[in-house]
């Protein structure tokens, strides 16, 4: 192979071969056990600049300001109201994680050794934190309020994880089948959910008002959901193109010559 | 001969022979068994089908070593073969091997994505990334973890198709045929021994294809390349071997010569336009060129490679040429 | 980006509206706009059906659909803005940008492309209120401008979506500021006082003026109904000329037609807006008063022998339906007891409007202005009318006037009874209540069903009530699925004994041929105490 430039012709004077010589040999490539543990060591630094903050900064100072904002000028927003804003505040961190998982440069990184499902977590790793903390602060200021000091947070913050796990399930499938931006047509699904959930009257409510008789049972019910969700976004967010349609294996030996 | 198939370590499947505790047999590339090659890519009766169209129908081809050029009109599958042979997709039917692996298959599919570059059709980049962090984001991707063998393989891809000078540029300020070579670059980290390209030189000025052919050329030596194009120059300058797809079929398959020899007796000159030829054009000195059938007392020209491909994707039956 | 050659102006338009009918349909043929036109809006329209819409307040009817056109307006929201930034987002922008016809006109294609929707949401409101409107128990005129609110935060929506996406190019936007926008109309809604001089006319959509039918303010009648949807309405298209404006300025349009309608927008935003805001929100305080204190002076009277009916203006069609409930009663009685005279006069408590809500228990409510009440009737020549409310077709309202007609025949003590029944009184009354009509008898389940499991005859909306105590409740329940005749034969046998004040339970058990109900404990109150409401001595 020719090298152009002088200077690296001075510098790779054997030429520009593979550094492991010879097609297919991988020096210093981590291939054994824990290879994906040394990855994933490694990955948070190039996704946290390869995330679109834009969607989640916008998601938490929203979420955080519709709370906040009534929560600490006023002093009449009754309990119920405050924990139905803290919902508020969670669809809108659900609609910031809709947009999570698209990555323009998917096609790129499609085929490489690394899994798709520890690409795609390690940005929800990486988001995380911003939308725990909008959360953080948006409780604490609900609570603030004079009538929120008994609010049920722990309830409240199962929800909101329950709504961020269906949208990045919602993202993953929709990904899976369509690579591109998945994020407009997750949150429409997303927010739709929200509204059928919340004109939901009893007994399937599933915001109902603190105190309420059936609390208990409808946060069981958003357990549930919450981990089927998270199941649902582990399974779509798995390396897809394997076995597309039922099939028996061809062994790869057929097509090699027999030995001996 | 005599021995039985679990009694013999390439005959027994792997989980056997895990379970046994033997050593796996190595899969070697192209290496020479028995005395006979073993092509990279095999594809046996592949077909996939779109909501409403057929991408590929019963395709069955092999690439060994060297620049395979993959040529055919839009839609006539060319993209959908290359994901496919890229893990990038599944087919519905029809057994595929690549670098002696399945593809299909977890473990297939993870040895071949580590002996693969792939170059895909409008390739997305991170822009906010300097050309430089992104080819070290793909090749942390490729299992390079440790720091210094990584920076030198990014150093290493990104001289290959002469970026080394806009190797700290962000990616959104980079022209286009830049940022095709910034693609590149990542297809090659790792040194692939099989390379897939799908319209490498869009957006290539003429220098930058003419390096990029030389580039090509170096990397056919030992690996397997296929690289689809519209443009015929490359396939004649750059492939061993070409293969026509049309609808979803096979055309041909073979040296870009005997793509040529397609088309002998089947191409004219004439003065005017003649109505029942396949294709006709004019040319540069005023007169016609045709192809097709030629009428009686034609001046027959020697064809060329587009020539024959003209022919191949307008008639209904393919034309094999032997190898 | 170089001078794209201005076509004749003609040409443009027939472009731009080619172009909008092509996003126009892609818009209606979103799957969430279909979701939501043929499934979330019947689901939540159906979710809120009440049976007390075959009589419908016309003018109160006409404002039920307007939180679905917010729904409505969300949804067209995160669509429009969608279509805008398409183009961005498919990286089309560029090649977009040369085209023949200018981005301005481009935007204002995606603008004319709201219209087909905003239609289609006028048509649902036309519709709905047509319908309503058909039966026969519908009262009063709905305003052209309550229905017009919601198809016009529709198109304002839509409006905001298209200039949202020229603003940001990010596709999350939308949806984010529709969660604000819902944050903003619940907060408006729980925080607007339901009494209280001005509601908050600048939320797009007011909650109902009547509030809850159950335990809310009923209609006002319609001569007192002092609300500015005109101007709102007003108010509404203003915001969405600035919107569209800005978004055409955005879109370099040509400077001079924009800033005049820009301009206008504003004018219109102001004016419309003082406008509402500064107009009463219902009428004045004094106005309240003297409708609650005399309610005569709007009404017209019927009489249907032996009974005289006095409705609010508009409310005629509901006579009808009082007479019904009324004879059914009267059928029951003695002959001699069914041809005295008897009046019903439908009567509401204002004060509620103007008094805030009350939010401490055992307040003492204002005293009924029982005389005022009394003058006015002599007047009317119709002494002691019972008061009927401005609400039917809840069930509620028909055992209400069934209890109090069947109350009155007994005691004659007129408006304004408060009483705990129970003795024999009290299970005549609620026998004569549950036996008139279908409609009472679910109307008493629903009652007993709301307050504990003990009937209550309440007033209108006022304070006072007749109540009946647990044991009158079960035997009332007890008779009600014997055979009626053979009741009413008893009925009408021992009425003396019957509507006698001190005929106890037992002895009317007797005279029925029913067993008695035992004796039960007292309720408790959750903390232990026993609850001594409607037990009486």
């Amino acid at each position: 192979m020719t090298i152009h430039n002088k200077t690296l012709r001075d510098a790779y004077p054997g030429g520009l071969a593979g550094a492991g010589g010879g097609p297919g040999r991988a020096a210093g490539r981590g291939t054994g056990r824990g290879r994906i543990a040394r990855i994933a060591v490694r990955l948070p630094g190039p996704t946290l600049r390869a995330v679109p903050w834009a969607p989640i900064l916008a998601a938490s100072v929203v979420g955080t300001g519709l709370v906040g904002w009534p929560a600490l000028s006023r002093d009449d927003l009754s309990a119920a109201l405050l924990s139905n804003l803290l919902r508020l505040a969670a669809v809108c961190a659900a609609v910031g994680a809709a947009f999570l998982l698209d990555d323009p440069a998917a096609r790129t990184v499609q085929t490489t050794p690394a899994p798709r499902l520890l690409r795609l977590s390690m940005r929800v790793a990486v988001a995380l934190p911003v939308l725990a903390g909008g959360w953080a602060i948006a409780v604490l200021s609900a609570r603030s309020a004079p009538n929120g000091r008994q609010l049920p947070w722990v309830a409240l913050s199962l929800e909101a994880a329950a709504l961020i796990a269906v949208a990045l399930a919602v993202a993953a499938v929709q990904l899976r089948r369509d690579d591109r931006a998945a994020g407009p047509l997750t949150a429409i699904v997303v927010l739709t959910a929200a509204v059928v959930a919340a004109v939901l009257d009893e007994p399937i409510a599933l915001f109902p008002p603190p105190g309420d008789a059936h609390w208990g049972p409808t946060h069981r019910w958003w357990a549930l959901i919450a981990v089927s969700a998270l199941s649902l976004y582990a399974w779509a967010a798995h390396d897809r193109n394997r076995r597309r349609r039922l099939r028996l294996p061809v062994r790869a030996r057929v097509w090699r010559g027999r030995a001996g | 001969m005599g021995a039985r198939w679990w009694q013999t370590r390439a005959e027994c499947p792997d989980w056997l022979n895990r379970l046994i505790g033997r050593r796996l047999p190595s899969r070697e590339l192209d290496g020479e068994e028995g005395g006979v090659t073993v092509p990279t890519v095999r594809v046996e009766g592949l077909t996939r089908h779109y909501p409403r169209m057929t991408a590929l129908d019963d395709v069955s081809l092999t690439m060994h070593d060297g620049v395979v050029g993959l040529l055919g009109p839009n839609g006539a599958g060319k993209s959908t073969l290359m994901r496919i042979l890229a893990t990038a997709m599944a087919p519905d039917r029809g057994a595929v091997t690549v670098l002696g692996h399945d593809p299909l298959t977890a473990a297939g599919q993870l040895a071949v994505r580590r002996r693969l570059g792939y170059l895909p059709q409008n390739p997305g980049f991170h822009n906010g990334f300097t050309a430089f962090a992104f080819i070290e984001y793909v090749a942390l991707l490729k299992e390079y973890v440790g720091r210094r063998a990584r920076r030198a393989e990014v150093t290493r891809v990104l001289a290959a198709v002469g970026l080394h000078d806009e190797q700290h540029r962000k990616i959104k300020k980079l022209s286009g045929g830049m940022r095709q070579r910034v693609g590149l670059a990542a297809a090659l980290i790792g040194d692939p021994a099989l390379l897939i390209l799908d319209e490498p030189t869009v957006g290539l000025d003429p220098q930058q294809k003419l390096r990029f052919r030389e580039l090509i050329a170096t990397l056919g030596e030992g690996r397997t390349v296929l690289l689809s194009t519209h443009q015929t120059e490359d396939v004649m300058t750059v492939c061993q071997r070409v293969i026509v797809l049309d609808r979803g079929r096979v055309r041909f398959e073979g040296a870009p010569a005997h793509l040529a020899d397609v088309a002998r007796g089947r191409v004219w000159e004439s003065a005017e336009r003649v109505p029942d030829a396949l294709a006709a054009w004019r040319t540069g000195t005023g007169g016609y060129r045709n192809v097709g059938s030629p009428p009686p007392g034609a001046v027959l020209i020697p064809p060329t490679l587009e020539d024959g491909y003209l022919l191949l994707v307008d008639e209904p039956a393919g034309i094999e040429a032997t190898r | 980006m170089s001078q794209v050659p201005q076509l004749p102006g003609g040409q443009h338009l027939r472009a731009m509206l080619a172009l909008a009918w092509f996003d126009g349909s892609r818009l209606a043929r979103r799957p969430v706009v279909v979701a939501a036109l043929l499934v979330l809006c019947p689901l939540a329209y159906l979710a809120n059906a009440d049976p007390a819409w075959r009589f419908a307040v016309l003018y109160e009817a006409d404002q039920w659909l307007q939180p679905l056109g917010l729904l409505l307006g969300g949804v067209v929201l995160i669509v429009s803005n969608l279509a805008v930034t398409r183009a961005h987002r498919d990286g089309a922008t560029a090649l977009l940008g040369v085209l023949n016809l200018p981005s301005s006109w481009r935007v204002g294609a995606h603008l004319v492309a709201l219209l087909p929707l905003t239609a289609v949401a006028g048509l649902l409101v036309a519709g709905h209120i047509a319908v309503l409107a058909a039966l026969d128990g519908s009262v009063g005129r709905p305003s052209v401008f309550e229905l017009a609110t919601g198809p016009a935060v529709v198109l304002l929506s839509g409006a905001a979506g298209v200039l949202l996406g020229r603003i940001v190019r990010g596709a999350f936007v939308a949806p984010l500021l529709t969660v604000v926008f819902v944050a903003y109309t619940i907060i408006s809604l729980a925080m607007a006082p339901t009494s209280g001089p001005k509601p908050n006319w600048f939320v797009p959509v007011i909650g109902r003026a009547g509030g809850d039918p159950q335990f809310g303010l009923p209609p006002l009648p319609s001569d007192l109904m002092a609300r500015p949807a005109g101007w709102h309405v007003l108010y509404l298209l203003g915001l969405t000329g600035l919107v569209a404006t800005s978004a055409l300025l955005l879109a370099r349009c040509r400077r001079g037609t924009a800033v005049v309608a820009a301009a206008a927008s504003l004018l219109v935003i102001g004016v419309a807006g003082a406008a509402q805001a500064g107009a009463p929100g219902r009428s004045d305080d004094a106005t309240l008063i003297a409708v609650t204190q005399q309610p005569g002076v709007h009404q017209k009277c019927e009489r249907i022998a032996p009974v005289t009916y006095c409705a609010f203006a508009g409310y005629e069609p509901w006579v009808k339906q009082w007479d019904i409930v009324a004879r059914a009663v009267l059928r029951r009685t003695p002959a001699a007891v069914a041809k005295q005279p008897l009046a019903v006069r439908q009567r509401l408590d204002a004060y509620g409007y103007s008094r805030p809500a009350d939010p401490t228990p055992g307040a003492v409510s204002a005293p009924l202005p029982l005389e005022r009440w009394r003058a006015e009737d002599q007047a009317a020549g119709i002494p002691n009318a019972i008061t009927a409310s401005t609400r039917w077709g809840d069930g509620w309202s028909e055992a209400s006037l069934a209890g109090r007609l069947a109350y009155e025949l007994i005691t004659r003590s007129g408006p304004g009874a408060q009483a705990d029944e129970c003795g024999a009184r009290g299970v005549l009354v609620g026998w004569l209540a549950g036996q008139a009509t279908p409609q009472t008898r679910a109307g008493l389940h629903r009652i007993a069903e709301f307050s504990g499991g003990r009937i209550y005859f309440a007033e209108a909306n006022f304070p006072t009530g007749i109540g009946l105590s647990d044991r009158v409740t079960a035997l009332v329940w007890q008779l009600l699925d014997q055979p009626v005749e053979q009741i009413a034969a008893r009925v009408r046998a021992s009425w003396a004994e019957l509507t006698a004040p001190e005929t106890t339970i037992e002895r009317a058990a007797q005279l029925l041929g029913v067993p008695a109900p035992p004796a039960t404990a007292p309720r408790l109150l959750p903390d232990g105490t026993p609850d001594t409401t409607g037990e009486c001595a």
